[in-house]
């Protein structure tokens, strides 16, 4: 059986797939891919399920190699997967966009699943951990990837193209009210501006520098919260719940990002800028 | 109780705190196409599957089986040994006014139940707790709690189900296994489940 071997995790690299849903009601974060269409692009490179288990990167740095050969990898930036000889390695490009780009492997990766998901949840240890230089990977099926797969690039023609699919400067995010949205006092019909701070990772994306203030009442009864869910912090920040956050927060809820929007908060990079943009749904 | 909408593919069903476990067992028996029923204090959020709109009938749904789900929800009982010797057993019995005696009498005598889980997995508030060990939380969380502290804050008892850090007032442990990723569940306390704490008697 064919194996992968990480040479050099960078900044971060962690397995994800499809996430463990169905547990919050125990604690237990959905998790998962932050991006999860990109992860499916990945996997449909070299053929394999949408959510099949694959590696997210963060800002690239990332370098694999084939223990035997061939073995066929699909990043998320490119639009033909790559081929490696045995021996040879993979280099992800070190980049600030994508933030987060995936790589798959061709037949799959063998990888113990924790409650469902082989999904490194970064708040609460499960899953496996994070990848570390030395880290070996079984491939669960290497033979007929190719039937799916028309044509490959080798490891050196591959550009794997420091990205160009999402320059977003500015992102916006659309947002639904949230429980709590009265605690904004603002003029909603414009988009609300912040700066998305180095303060952010799986478990949440902060956003600093924006309009609001904090009116919020002394205590606030811990709720139940999502992937997705805008709570308003004590200084008029907002924290923008990831896929590995809390199941449950005592802070107010004041939007929701709208599914269609959820795979770009794994995209937003420290430093740049942000509007939110409430929407309701009722209308 | 109030049907909220929470993003695209989910639903807040705001209500008041004795009403949380009857409509998410009114949930659970109603919205099977549901992929997450979760808990809060005074909620309960009903999340589907991402871009599928949740059904414009739920408040219909759960007015309709609420009542019942509550009164037959499932009664999972589960007695926790605890040696009381936790390291703020005797500030709680000050700030309390009570002796250590009537300190651990008043924890174990109550019949508490799963409110519902969060901070970690398999944390769950207990509610029932006595009203006079009703405390604010300690102002300094401590940066390590060890697992298996039983502890007390607010109107709730927990048990730390692994070591984490927590602002709550230990009062005690327990050699009950709470969080175990080889088990299904993983968790030992499920919303819904009644809890007694018994205390271990010195050997």
């Amino acid at each position: 059986m064919t194996a992968i071997l990480i040479v050099d995790p960078g900044v971060q690299s962690l397995i994800q797939d499809g996430g463990r849903p169905g547990l919050a009601h125990l604690g237990i974060a959905h998790s998962g891919a932050y991006d999860l269409p990109a992860l499916a692009l990945a996997n449909a490179l070299v053929g394999n399920r949408p959510t099949a288990p694959g590696i997210e990167t963060l800002l690239g740095g990332l370098r694999i190699c084939a223990e035997d050969g061939p073995v066929v990898v699909g990043i998320s930036t490119d639009v033909i997967p790559i081929q490696l000889a045995a021996g040879e390695t993979l280099r992800i490009p070190r980049s600030p966009r994508p933030l987060r780009s995936y790589v798959a492997i061709g037949g799959g990766l063998q990888i113990d699943e924790q409650l469902g998901s082989c999904s490194t949840d970064i708040m609460s240890g499960i899953g496996p951990k994070p990848l570390q230089a030395g880290d070996r990977m079984l491939i669960r099926n290497t033979a007929p990837v190719s039937s799916t797969v028309l044509a490959c690039n080798t490891a050196a023609d591959s550009v794997a193209r420091a990205d160009t699919n999402k320059p977003t400067d500015n992102e916006t995010l659309r947002v639904y009210r949230g429980p709590e949205i009265d605690l904004i006092a603002l003029d909603l019909s414009t988009p609300l501006a912040f700066t998305v701070s180095a303060h952010s990772d799986r478990r949440g994306l902060r956003l600093t520098g924006g309009p609001t203030k904090t009116n919020s009442p002394a205590h606030h009864p811990s709720q139940p919260t999502r992937f997705g869910a805008v709570q308003l912090l004590p200084n008029g920040d907002l924290l923008v719940l990831g896929p590995d956050g809390p199941t449950t927060g005592g802070y107010p809820i004041v939007a929701v990002v709208v599914d269609e929007d959820l795979p770009h908060l794994g995209q937003l990079v420290p430093g740049s800028a942000v509007s939110l943009r409430i929407e309701n749904p009722l209308l | 109780m109030e049907v909220l909408p929470y993003g695209s593919s989910a639903v807040l069903v705001q209500c008041q705190a004795t009403e949380t476990l009857g409509l998410y067992n009114a949930a659970r028996a109603q919205l099977p196409q549901a992929i997450d029923i979760s808990l809060g204090e005074q909620a309960v959020l009903i999340t589907f599957d991402r871009g599928q709109r949740p059904p414009d009938d739920i408040r219909e749904r759960l007015e309709a089986t609420a009542l019942i789900a509550h009164t037959h929800h499932s009664q999972r009982r589960l007695n926790i040994p605890v040696t009381y010797d936790g390291e703020d057993l005797e500030e709680v019995a000050t700030l309390t006014r009570l002796t250590i005696s009537e300190l651990i009498e008043a924890h174990s005598s109550s019949d508490l139940t799963v409110a519902f889980t969060g901070f970690a997995p398999g944390f769950a508030y207990l509610t029932g707790l006595d009203s006079r060990l009703h405390l604010p939380r300690r102002s300094q969380p401590r940066p390590k709690v060890p697992a298996g502290s039983v502890a007390i804050a607010a109107t709730y008892s927990a048990v730390y189900p692994r070591e984490s850090p927590g602002g709550w007032w230990l009062i005690g442990r327990t050699d009950k296994t709470l969080f175990d990723l080889d088990s299904t569940p993983p968790t030992l306390l499920a919303p819904g489940a009644k809890i007694r704490f018994e205390p271990v008697t010195d050997r």
